[in-house]
């Protein structure tokens, strides 16, 4: 399910930082992504704008989505549960990695890990 | 803890409905989830705000449903609705054709008000510049009285305001020259709607010139201008009348300068001849500034505001009036004013002259039309529930097809289309019909619808504007019939679990009941209207109005009215003659009269009274009642003059307690000294909207008889007319000889009345029309509904008779409960019409009761022929399905 046109490792912040999430947490829809996101940076964030990213993430083959169970408190409506697929795995990898490159020909910073 | 708040319902909605289908599910949840949360952590407010903001965020108009008819079909689906719309009006004739005449009634009504209301409004617009015209009225206060208002100026007025006041473009004046007679092309005329006018004034109204130009028609003294219908009367075409000569009261001769276009209908000023005014011959003393006779109309400058115009207006007539008002009342005008007098000109736009000064004369109001356009409205109202009535009574009948409809696949909004398009087509079909209704009465051409609307042909805009009210009409009556039929399910339609009839059942006889209000009251309202009119007719006047022969212009004799008078009264059915001045009905002279013994110590008690002037057998010929003193005697010399008061005249001196003594004494009128001859009975010598008032018959005054009153033998009018004629042919054979009947003059006066006693009874016979409509439809509707409960009864043997009256006792309880209301409205309305008339019928009982008992029998008639069917239908068929 790979669009055509787009860049494998072309992935903006929002975009990235949902995918890291849903890495960590492993089944994750919009609501719990915006409560994370929320608690780890601390800003807030509109459920729609989590919508588009992770349908945006499914299209480009990074997350796999399906239907999960219903409950009262969304009226009996069903979530959408997305998990990474082991593309977004090596995608996100890949994209540390080539950071991880750039930051170590900065001579003055130590980077704790590297 | 208590179940926390929903979401903000309407945002939810509108979620669904602009939301992408595949995803609203779960879009939906997370938002309804994530407003829970937030009600816990943040507080209701931010919860609520952030959903609504979500949702908008969230919306995608790409994919929004916008409840369209999906076009992929359409036109064969639209020529199938045509077809069947088709189909059904020619196997259901009856009920379709209940349906069209009544939109087509309405509408053809709703178009006649149009029309009439459109030329109403449109008044005197044809003048370029309409907007900065105006006319001059005077606001008049006498110290002590109220104040009123009429639209007549001094003849100084215009000539001081043109150098004095700024921003003024032109004033002109109209005098009214009314009744004159006119020698044109050998032939005489006499003429109504002539008027001397100051020069410019055809700079203020717009004329097509079809001879001569704007310029000079009116520059030079004993010019005439006439528009073409008075060119084609006098000479026969407008060529040849341009440059003739025509001469006025026998004296004057003027000189057709100009030939104008007739003014349209819709113009308050219409003229059959303009005269020029010699200039040279006008003599404007001050003291005219006391009296009030022409119009005067204003044109302003483009930046002139018309306000301050007024004010400089004011600023000079004080200045003035000032002097005037000195010399002639002993007061200033100053000291006149703070007593509470007043005169002073204000400035009325012309285009309000038509509908906003009925308190100032004879026009219409607008009043009048804001009443007509509630009816238009109330019309098609009416018009549109009846449809929706109707339709939705007999729902059975398209339910089935509604059911069969949609198990062959149809959509609900493809059968509501159906449903909508039949309306629609209905409304069609009656505007065409109420169209050619309404062109059909326009080209009769009846006098009575011409006062109305004067057009001969509906124009183009009105067609096209009331097409599209039609298509609006279609498209409201039917979207509540076309949801309720196509709402039908084929499960329940075919299974026979359709409640037969449907919802709606209290508005149905809530309106049955506004309408059979409406229709009772009007019908209750013609009969009043029409026993006042009775009345005006039969009531003894205090004269005698029968045989009454009025023949005018006699003063065109000159030396030869006493022979004319004497050789009439040799006609054996001529009984009575007297040569008099003063219309009956419509006195035309007023004059100030107070007893000469009163004028030193009462100086204030002056009387404007109406004045007639009548020869010594004035009072034989009209058979009035003396109570004191004696007919004027013959030949009275005019150093001699003599006086007839009535009754209230004398009253109002405070001489009603007197005797004889009175007879004698001489009576100051405008400062000539009358002889008092007699006192005669009141009589109603104007219309019997007036209380009787005190009047004056004075043997002479400074003008002279101008006709010859005749009391003729009952049924000798027509030789009696053909020998007056061929009498004043020998005396005067190039003058025309008029006449008129005293009694039709007196009916004349009572036209309005007559015109709203037609009206009247036209808006019944439609209101109780469009009633019965409604009644129809409740009949249907019950009749359907009890169809089962009938064919049951009849089975268990109840008679045709028991069946008709259960059903139709609700709807008799329903026309009751309007008669009962119908009879305060009515009594209302019409006491208070009656209250203009100061001599009026009583009320009393019978019209009420027969009004009653007319719509009574009407409204069975309708209904029986539904209960009757339903009655007599074979209980077999209706149970067979059991």
């Amino acid at each position: 399910m790979q669009p055509s046109g787009t860049r494998m490792n072309q992935l903006g912040n929002l975009e990235e930082t949902v995918l890291l999430i849903s890495m960590y947490i492993g089944e994750v829809y919009a609501v719990s992504v915006a409560e994370e996101y929320e608690h780890s940076a601390g800003q807030r964030i509109s459920v729609p704008a989590i919508h588009t990213v992770l349908r945006r993430l499914e299209q480009k083959g990074f997350l796999r989505s399906k239907m999960g169970d219903a409950s009262p408190q969304r009226g009996g409506r069903r979530k959408r549960l997305y998990e990474p697929t082991a593309f977004g795995f090596s995608a996100a990898s890949q994209i540390r990695n080539q950071r991880m490159k750039v930051w170590a020909k900065i001579p003055q910073l130590k980077i704790k890990g590297t | 803890m208590s179940k926390p708040e929903r979401p903000p319902r309407w945002a939810d909605r509108f979620l669904q409905w602009c939301c992408p289908k595949d995803n609203i599910e779960e879009t939906q949840g997370d938002l309804h989830e994530a407003y829970y949360n937030r009600i816990r952590t943040r507080g209701p407010f931010i919860a609520k705000l952030l959903f609504v903001i979500e949702v908008f965020q969230s919306a995608s108009l790409r994919t929004v449903q916008f409840p369209t008819y999906s076009f992929r079909n359409s036109m064969t689906m639209f020529k199938n609705n045509i077809q069947i719309f088709f189909r059904k009006l020619l196997r259901r004739k009856s009920f379709a054709a209940i349906n069209i005449i009544g939109l087509t009634v309405s509408l053809a009504g709703a178009l006649l008000i149009f029309l009439y209301v459109k030329n109403e409004l449109t008044f005197d617009q044809f003048n370029t510049d309409a907007g900065r015209i105006y006319r001059v009225y005077c606001a008049y206060a006498y110290p002590g009285e109220s104040k009123q208002e009429f639209p007549y100026t001094p003849p100084n007025l215009a000539p001081a305001i043109r150098p004095e006041i700024a921003g003024v473009e032109q004033v002109v004046r109209v005098f009214d020259e009314s009744d004159v007679m006119v020698n044109a092309g050998g032939q005489v005329f006499n003429e109504k709607q002539f008027f001397k006018a100051d020069s410019g004034l055809f700079k203020i109204f717009t004329a097509e010139f079809l001879a001569g130009d704007a310029v000079t028609a009116l520059s030079r003294p004993n010019s005439i201008v006439i528009p073409k219908s008075t060119a084609e009367r006098y000479f026969g075409s407008v060529s040849s009348a341009f440059g003739k000569d025509v001469t006025v009261n026998t004296t004057d001769v003027y000189n057709v300068t100009a030939i104008v276009d007739d003014f349209p209908p819709n113009s308050h000023f219409r003229f059959r001849g303009l005269l020029s005014v010699d200039y040279s011959k006008e003599n404007l003393h001050p003291d005219n500034w006391l009296s009030h006779w022409p119009q005067t109309y204003i044109l302003l400058n483009k930046e002139s505001v018309p306000s301050s115009i007024q004010d400089d207006m004011r600023l000079m007539t004080e200045r003035i009036l000032e002097p005037i008002f000195k010399q002639r009342y002993g007061k200033s005008y100053s000291e006149q004013k703070a007593a509470g007098g007043l005169q002073e000109y204000r400035l009325q736009p012309l285009l309000k002259v038509h509908l906003h000064s009925a308190h100032m004369g004879d026009s219409n109001d607008i009043k009048n039309i804001y009443l007509f356009i509630a009816i238009g409205v109330v019309l098609i109202t009416i018009a549109c529930f009846n449809y929706i009535n109707l339709s939705t009574a007999r729902s059975a009948f398209d339910a089935r097809s509604t059911g069969v409809r949609k198990v062959m696949g149809a959509t609900q909004a493809q059968v509501y289309t159906l449903f909508l398009t039949e309306s629609i087509g209905t409304a069609i079909i009656a505007f065409i019909l109420a169209l050619v209704t309404v062109q059909g009465i326009l080209m009769a051409d009846t006098a009575f619808i011409r006062q109305f609307i004067p057009a001969k042909n509906v124009s183009l805009n009105a067609i096209a504007a009331f097409a599209g009210l039609s298509m609006l009409v279609g498209v409201a009556s039917g979207l509540i019939p076309s949801r309720l039929l196509s709402s039908f399910e084929p499960v329940a339609v075919l299974k026979g679990l359709v409640v037969r009839g449907s919802g709606g059942n209290k508005l149905r006889q809530v309106l049955v009941v506004a309408q059979f209000v409406g229709s009772m009251a009007l019908i209750m309202c013609t009969l009043l209207v029409g026993r006042q009119i009775d009345f005006i007719n039969s009531r003894p006047l205090g004269f005698n109005k029968e045989s009454l022969l009025v023949v005018d212009h006699v003063d065109q004799l000159g030396g030869n009215k006493q022979v004319f008078k004497n050789e009439v009264r040799k006609f054996s059915a001529v009984a009575q003659a007297s040569l008099c001045y003063g219309k009956i009905g419509e006195p035309s002279n007023s004059a100030a009269f107070t007893p000469v013994e009163m004028i030193e110590d009462r100086k204030d008690l002056v009387v404007g009274i109406p004045i007639y002037i009548g020869d010594e057998d004035y009072l034989k010929t009209i058979e009035a009642k003396i109570l004191m003193g004696h007919p004027f005697p013959p030949g009275l010399p005019s150093e001699r003059q003599q006086i007839i008061l009535n009754r209230e005249a004398i009253r109002q001196v405070g001489w009603q307690d007197r005797k004889d003594d009175i007879i004698g004494k001489m009576i100051d009128v405008n400062g000539r000294r009358y002889e008092l001859a007699a006192v005669v009975d009141d009589y109603n010598f104007t219309s019997l909207k007036e209380k009787i008032g005190p009047m004056a018959i004075l043997s002479h005054y400074w003008n002279d008889y101008t006709m010859l009153l005749l009391r003729l033998k009952p049924g000798t009018s027509h030789e009696a007319i053909a020998q007056l004629e061929s009498t004043w042919k020998k005396i005067k054979p190039d003058s025309p000889f008029e006449y008129s009947f005293v009694d039709e003059d007196l009916n004349r006066l009572y036209a309005a009345e007559q015109n709203i006693a037609m009206l009247f009874s036209g808006f019944a016979t439609v209101a109780i029309f469009v009633s019965c409509l409604g009644l129809l439809g409740l009949a249907m509707f019950v009749a359907e509904k009890s169809i089962k409960e009938i064919g049951i009864r009849k089975v268990l043997g109840a008679s045709v008779h028991s069946i008709v009256f259960r059903l139709s006792s609700n709807m008799i309880k329903l026309v009751a409960i309007s008669f009962v209301i119908a009879i305060p409205v009515a009594w209302y309305v019409s006491d208070q019409w009656l209250n203009t008339f100061a001599y009026r019928v009583p009320m009393n009982v019978s019209p009420f009761i027969m009004a009653g008992l007319f719509t009574f029998i009407v409204a069975i008639l309708t209904m029986s022929f539904q209960t009757i069917k339903a009655a007599l239908t074979n209980p077999a068929k209706t149970l067979k399905n059991e």
